[in-house]
Order: C-alpha cells, then sequence, then structure tokens
C-alpha cells in the first residue's frame, strides 16, 4: 500500500500534542524522516514520532494514522497540505488551524475540531465535541474558511464566531451553535436551544428541528437557490444525508439576530 | 466537388477570434429558462450593430445544472476581451434578473480567464444581498420580490471563434430557405456552436465597408444579390435567384467545422445549386474553413 502509515505502538498515557508530526512540508517526506519529527508530550517534553509510533511506507501525500489516539490533540493541526486519514476516535482540537488539504478522521472528535480552521476539508464520520470549527479561547473569530463535515452529531457552540466556511452536522448540533457568528454557514439536521443566538451574519440551516431565539423574526417561506446548490454539494462530495423533500422543499426564513445587526439568517425547512 | 448534384465552392469562410462565455440559465421549470434565453440572447446577431452575439446552444436536464433544476446553456460573444463583463452585466441584469424564478451560472469553470458579473449585479440588492461560498465558489443572493436571484460572482471567458459561415445558392427563394430550414435542424444542439442570426439563418450577407458612406463598417454583399446581378460584378451563377447565409459562432474551430460538414450535407438538396462561403481574401481573419476540405475532399 503506498502512503505513510503511523502505528501507536502503545496507549497514550498522557495527551500527545501531535501538531508537529505534519508540519508544513510533509508530504514529500519518507517515512524515516516522519519519525524524526517532534511531537510534545506535557510529561515527557519533545519526542521523536518515531519513539512512539512505527512509520512505514512510502510517501505520495497521504498519512494513515492507526492506534487509540483518543489522548492525541491537535491531531492535523495546522494542515495545509495532503491527506492524513485517522483510524479511530482522536482527541481535543484536531486539525485546528487547517488551512489546507484533507483530514478524516474515520470516528470521533474531541471538543474544538477545526478550531479556526481557514482551509481544506475536515471529516469526522463519528461525532464531535464541543466548538467544532470555533474560535480559540480568547480569540474574536472562529472558522475562516473550509469545509467542516461531522456526520454524527456535534457538542455546544459549533461554529462560534465563524467568519467564513461550512459546518455541516449531519445529526444534532448542541445549545447555541453558531454563537455569535460573524458570517458562514452552519447545516444541521436539528439545533438546540439558542441556535445563532448573536449572529451578525451567516446562515443557519436547520434541516430539521429547530426554536429561533425569540430575537429572530419570521421573513417568509421561501426555496434559496443557494441552499440547492449548498446541499447538493453536500450529498454529492461529502455523502451527506439530504432528502429530496429537504433539496426541493420550502424553508422559512427568520432574520436575526437582531440583538445584533439582524443580517444573519436561520433557514427552517418546513414540511409544510 | 458535388454532394448529391450540389456544387461546392472551392472557396473558404473566413471567421475571427472572440471572447466567449457561457452562461448557464436555470429555472423551475424549461419555460422559464427559455423566456430568459430567449430574451439574454434577443437582438444578439452581430457585433456590428448589438455589441455581442449570442444564441442558445442546447437545452439542459436537471443532472446537468448547478442546482439540479431545469436549464439552458447559452453562449454569449464579444470581440474585445474588456467588452464581456459589460455585456453579460447588461444583458444578465435585464433579462435574467428579471425574470421569474431564474438563476445564472458560469458554464465555464475551468477556464482561467474570469470576468465579474454576480459582483456588479449584487448592488441591486441596495445593500442587503448576502452571498455564500459553495465549493470555492462564490454566489451572490439578490433579494427580489418574488424571492431571490442567484448568479455566480465569476464567469469564465475563452478564446473562440466567430463568422463561421456558408452561402446556400439556390433556384428560388423557396429552396433556399428550405435548404437553410434542413441545415438548422441538423446543427441545432450540436455542442460548443451557435447559429446567432434570426432562425440561425441570415438573408443579408455583408461586405466590408461601403461605396457611398465612409462611416459605415458593413453593406449588402452585392457580388450576392441576385437583384443586382445586372449592375455590379456578381458571383452568382445565371440559375441562382436566391441566397443564404448560415452564420456559425463556436468555442473553438473544429466544433464550427463539424457544424459546417453536417449542415452542408443537409443543405445540399433539390433546389440548390451549389455552397459557397464568404471570406475577405483571407486577409482579415485567422480561421479558414474550407469548404471541400470540411466535406471530405482529398487533398
Amino acid at each position: 500500500m503506498s502512503g505513510i502509515r503511523m502505528r501507536l505502538e502503545s496507549e497514550l498515557r498522557d495527551a500527545l500534542d501531535l501538531a508537529g508530526a505534519i508540519a508544513t512540508g510533509w508530504t514529500s517526506l519518507g517515512a524515516d524522516d516522519l519519525a524524526r519529527r517532534l511531537v510534545r508530550s506535557p510529561r515527557l517534553g519533545d519526542v521523536e514520532v518515531g519513539e512512539l509510533f512505527t512509520v512505514s511506507g512510502t510517501a505520495d501525500g497521504t498519512l494513515r494514522l492507526e492506534g487509540d489516539l483518543r489522548r492525541a490533540e491537535r491531531l492535523g493541526a495546522g494542515l495545509a497540505e495532503g491527506t492524513l486519514i485517522v483510524d479511530g476516535d482522536v482527541g481535543r482540537e484536531a486539525g485546528a488551524l487547517m488551512a489546507g488539504g484533507r483530514l478524516e478522521i474515520h470516528g470521533s472528535a474531541g471538543d474544538g475540531v477545526g478550531l479556526a480552521m481557514a482551509g481544506g476539508v475536515l471529516v469526522v464520520t463519528g461525532s464531535a465535541g464541543a466548538g467544532a470549527g470555533a474560535a480559540p479561547a480568547g480569540a474574536k473569530r472562529g472558522m475562516t474558511g473550509g469545509e467542516l463535515i461531522i456526520h454524527g452529531d456535534a457538542g455546544d457552540e459549533a461554529g462560534a464566531r465563524m467568519r467564513r466556511g461550512l459546518v455541516a452536522i449531519a445529526g444534532r448540533a448542541g445549545r447555541a451553535a453558531g454563537l455569535s457568528m460573524i458570517a458562514g454557514t452552519v447545516v444541521a439536521s436539528a439545533f438546540g436551544p439558542d441556535a445563532g443566538l448573536f449572529s451578525k451574519r451567516g446562515s443557519l440551516v436547520a434541516l430539521g428541528p429547530v426554536t429561533p431565539p425569540p430575537s429572530y423574526r419570521l421573513a417568509c417561506t421561501t426555496q434559496p437557490v443557494a441552499l440547492r446548490l449548498l446541499l447538493r454539494r453536500l450529498r454529492a462530495v461529502h455523502g451527506f444525508p439530504v432528502a429530496a423533500a429537504q433539496l426541493e422543499g420550502f424553508y422559512r426564513r427568520y432574520s436575526g439576530d437582531f440583538a445584533e445587526s439582524g443580517k444573519g439568517e436561520l433557514l427552517a425547512w418546513t414540511a409544510a | 466537388m458535388e454532394i448529391r448534384g450540389v456544387l461546392i465552392e472551392e472557396t473558404f469562410a473566413e471567421a475571427f477570434t472572440m471572447r466567449a462565455a457561457r452562461v448557464i440559465i436555470t429555472a423551475r421549470s424549461p419555460r422559464w429558462a427559455r423566456e430568459s434565453a430567449l430574451k439574454l440572447t434577443g437582438f444578439a446577431t452581430s457585433v456590428i450593430g448589438c455589441k455581442c452575439e449570442a444564441g442558445i446552444e442546447r437545452e439542459l436536464t436537471p443532472d446537468e445544472t448547478p442546482d439540479g433544476r431545469p436549464g439552458i446553456s447559452v453562449l454569449f460573444m464579444v470581440m474585445a476581451k474588456d467588452e464581456l463583463s459589460k455585456r453579460l452585466i447588461e444583458r444578465i441584469g435585464q433579462t435574467v434578473l428579471t425574470c421569474p424564478t431564474t438563476a445564472a451560472f458560469d458554464g465555464l469553470p475551468q477556464a482561467p480567464d474570469r470576468v465579474p458579473v454576480g459582483s456588479a449585479l449584487k448592488f441591486f440588492g441596495d445593500g442587503f444581498q448576502s452571498s455564500k461560498v459553495i465549493g470555492g465558489l462564490r454566489y451572490w443572493r439578490v433579494p427580489v420580490m418574488e424571492g431571490e436571484f442567484t448568479v455566480q460572482e465569476h464567469f469564465g471567458m475563452v478564446k473562440c471563434v466567430g463568422g463561421g459561415n456558408f452561402l446556400i445558392l439556390a433556384r428560388d427563394a423557396d429552396a433556399a430557405l428550405a435548404a437553410a430550414e434542413a441545415a438548422v435542424d441538423r446543427m441545432q444542439g450540436m455542442p460548443s456552436i451557435i447559429m446567432p442570426f434570426p432562425g440561425g439563418v441570415v438573408r443579408s450577407g455583408s461586405k466590408v465597408g461601403s461605396r457611398t458612406s465612409k462611416t459605415m463598417i458593413a453593406s449588402t454583399n452585392d457580388a450576392f444579390c441576385p437583384t443586382l446581378r445586372a449592375v455590379t460584378t456578381s458571383a452568382l451563377p445565371v440559375e441562382v435567384n436566391s441566397v443564404l447565409e448560415i452564420v456559425i459562432n463556436g468555442l473553438d474551430a473544429p466544433s464550427i467545422a463539424a457544424a459546417m460538414k453536417a449542415g452542408i450535407d443537409a443543405a445540399c438538396r433539390e433546389g440548390v445549386v451549389s455552397i459557397s462561403a464568404g471570406n475577405y481574401g483571407g486577409k482579415l481573419g485567422p480561421h479558414h474553413f474550407h469548404l471541400r476540405k470540411i466535406m471530405g475532399e482529398p487533398s
């Protein structure tokens, strides 16, 4: 099999910051070079990848990680090129600050997946914790580009303070998705309370139940063409579950948040 | 060379390099896509008087369009590259933005040259417009009374070929028209070409300049006018009493050649004396379509 394979040799006892493994320029590196890259453990300090992982294969722009990576943090952080595939669950802030490339997590992700990502495609086949695509603590902006696709549920504040880009959640988004979002799009099959609260612009798209905050106002029932474009792409490119009725159907458009500029929108699919 | 008794003259059509965009118009139903496309391509027969040349390329099924609705593909051509954006903004703004349920998309996504369209039309939204970036492409959403007009921010621009043509020289007007209709029917829907004149047919082929005016850039092609046979240097055989021209623009020369081959073959029928073509001696246009070569005569 082509590509590089990194297999975790033993269970991680502590959190491990994996951001250094795929720092800029990793796609042309062979297994030996990647094995010499440094990752950071709070207990051990900087450690060579090769001390923890068996690294094998030949470079072709793809890297597959295997093993119990639930304590692996910032996996794929800053990814700008190539394809990173993870078999299993990962810890917090996977794909944070991604600028390009593709990160596939075949499992669930911890809090902060896609934190402030700026480009690329990040796919989580399971569920994600809180703050997916949101802003780092103290930062003004969350996602500024790219596509974050979560095939399960997402925790609270998905897409909080996002500026551009797309967060698509096939399952249910937790509380306050799109909190204070500046622009961009959050799609979910269902939203928890306070969706779009304090949103300045941007779009929340509910393919199922949602209760708009009281600071949103109903505008009309409509069929936006731009939404058809988005849903067709999600279905065709990402295998996102979009029913024909959701593609062809009508959406109640709520404007808000009028606690802010009122230039945002919440589009709620209606079966009627 | 003859095809079914019709002489294919030893001549060529002379064509020019132009710039093209492909506009995909979609709508809730084929009817409204067509209504919009007809208006968009109206009064767009020749750059001489219309500033652009446009025509319907073909109808599109929902699975061929970006938004999954019925659509029409339109080819839109101008002489200078800085003209394309202006003309698209004018015409899409007046004929697609205004038409119920329609949206306008770029049909040349691979073209490296991009011209702004939606980024200008958005201003009709008076500050209420918004945009979405989907798959790396920006679309503008302009609020209108019916709902929302969606238009892509940029359209692709490519070099293309305008002015491919052939002339049908017939014994009478009925025969010329029947042959022209048969040719257009055969060529309609062929890929990457349009026939910008009414029904695809021109009765008023022109020559460069004018005998009587210094300001006119084109005037009647008197050499091919049967009524002038006795007073001008005629190019018409004595038995010819009516001539019609088919003008073909295309995204590339091979597409035009393929269409000319199909059209000429269809036009070779009862009542037609010969097939000729319009050229300027080969000095003006870089694209030369030699009729006999196109029709497969061994060289």
